[in-house]
């Protein structure tokens, strides 16, 4: 009997362990995939320094061109030099020893994939791809804010006319994001663009890049840009078959059942509560400046707020 | 004598099923590896021209037939990426054209670390590197970049391929880079959320 239960316990083993290596491989589908949350990869530049152009590293050429004047003759422009570096460049100069760690260990640069279902996504059973700057909330530092900035030279048919540039003091780009999904049989998208910078300056000089006129500078910059929300507005990117793009940020039209005769949505119609919502708390663009001044001359402050991008369509024409 | 030989072999198969058992975390964080790699690349793409540009072979036609000589005013013979975001019947293509030159670099490091302390980015004495307490991956950036004789192109166009029936392209700008990019720093990457 002993030797029974012995054989049986054997046999019994072999098949419920065998059984256990069994298990068929499935397709994750978007819905599966959409229940994937919170886990992603952190991105931090630590001691960052970008430097490049004509004017340094011992020259070279940087150039863009395929640019025409108005009487077709082909303009170039060269890049002296862009460089992205720790607060205090002084427009450019002082870059080596200072550099800059861009996003912090605690609140870093994001890529994850989130979950549609989730309410401040809104993409019905997809996953969402997401890639977002550190949030405004414990925001960057002055040490993680970079000073970037651009230097160029114009020429046109071969003759170096003027050269121009821009610096861009202690930026910070917290709480931008950029959603992308598959729908509709294309990708569909929604952005945030958040800008924050005590000084962005621009100014001419001449050919040598000498004798530089009056500076443009906007003191205390915020801009804060929403476009589209989620599958209600998705923003598009496409090339249309003549070899044009076209960026298109969805539009309401249709969105409510019944109209009454001011154009506005009849309450209590389909449609009527969503874009209600919309109007109290969807996508809003923000931009104030502390400050325009114009070769010294102080011209105030603007604001613009809660501006609704409700229909955008941007195309591009050959000439 | 049976019931012992049978005793026997049931003794000696249980251990083997159960002698898989996981690593816990414990265990493995205690495993170390090699410090870090090293590298160095060179890269060259389309120099003088692709495999694609040979209108010579009659018996295989040539799917590219532009000119690829100095001499040429509609030079186009470097690499091509075309990318489609629309929802394909009627849209086109993004492009990144004419892709051609040489990268090299030397000195870019790849490598994990622990970070337990330092990252004070206030001054103020507070260290977010004792807060963090984690491992990351670290890509050592290569200091200087040499780009020689680097151009691409980005365009829009209306088909993938410039031999596709009903091709048109329109060029947005060139872009042409000769010389050395300061990129200094390090790329720290590691995971982030509660999985």
């Amino acid at each position: 009997m002993k030797l029974v239960s012995l054989k049986t316990n054997a046999v019994m083993s072999i098949i419920l362990f065998s059984q256990l290596s069994y298990s068929d491989l499935e397709m994750l589908t978007d819905k599966h995939l959409g229940n994937v949350d919170g886990a992603g990869i952190g991105i931090v530049l630590e001691d960052f320094i970008f430097n490049g152009g004509e004017a340094v590293n011992g020259g070279g050429t940087f150039e863009i061109s395929g640019l025409q004047s108005s009487d077709n003759k082909p303009v170039v422009l060269g890049i002296s030099q862009f460089y992205i570096a720790g607060s205090g460049s002084d427009q450019g100069t002082n870059i080596d020893n200072n550099p800059v760690n861009i996003g912090r260990l605690t609140n870093p640069f994001n890529l994850e994939l989130r979950d549609g279902n989730d309410l401040d996504v809104g993409v019905t059973d997809k996953a969402v791809f997401e890639f977002s700057a550190p949030t405004i909330l414990n925001g960057s530092r002055l040490s993680e804010r970079p000073d970037m900035g651009i230097r160029f030279d114009l020429e046109i048919d071969g003759v170096s006319h003027q050269s121009l540039e821009n610096h861009i003091e202690s930026l910070s780009i917290d709480g931008s994001y950029i959603r992308l999904w598959g729908g509709n049989g294309r990708m569909e998208g929604e952005l945030a663009l958040n800008v924050y910078t005590p000084n962005i300056e621009f100014f001419a000089c001449d050919s040598t890049g000498l004798n530089c006129g009056e500076t443009v500078s906007f003191q205390n910059v915020s801009i804060e840009l929403e476009l589209g929300q989620g599958e209600y507005q998705p923003v598009t990117f496409e090339v249309d078959s003549t070899g044009n793009f076209i960026f298109e940020v969805g539009t309401l039209e249709g969105k409510c059942a019944s109209t009454n005769g001011t154009g506005g949505c009849d309450s209590g119609t389909a449609g009527y509560t969503e874009l209600n919502d919309y109007y109290t708390t969807g996508p809003a663009s923000n931009t104030y400046i502390g400050n325009v001044s114009v070769g010294g001359q102080s011209f105030g402050s603007t604001t613009i707020s809660n501006l609704q991008i409700q229909y955008l369509e941007v195309k591009s024409h050959d000439l | 004598m049976k019931k012992i030989i049978m005793n026997v072999f049931a003794l000696i198969y249980f251990p083997c099923v159960i002698a898989l058992e996981p690593l816990a975390e414990d265990e493995l964080k205690n495993i170390l590896g090699q410090g870090g790699v090293y590298l160095t690349g060179d890269i060259t793409i389309n120099e003088t021209g692709g495999p694609l540009n040979n209108a010579a072979d009659a018996s295989n036609p040539a799917v590219w037939q532009k000119n690829c000589t100095t001499a040429s005013t509609d030079k186009r013979c470097g690499a091509r990426i075309a990318v489609n975001a629309g929802d394909g019947v009627n849209s086109g293509w993004l492009v990144l054209d004419n892709i051609r030159g040489r990268f090299s670099f030397e000195g870019m490091t790849l490598k994990t670390r622990t970070i337990n302390s330092g990252f004070d980015d206030d001054g103020n004495g507070t260290s977010d590197g004792a807060a963090f307490n984690g491992d990351v991956l670290e890509i050592g950036l290569p200091n200087t970049i040499k780009y020689t004789n680097v151009s691409y192109t980005l365009a829009n166009s209306s088909t993938a391929r410039p031999t596709d029936v009903g091709f048109n392209q329109t060029d947005i700008f060139n872009v042409k880079i000769d010389g050395d990019i300061s990129l200094q720093g390090n790329l720290l990457l590691f995971p982030t959320g509660n999985p």
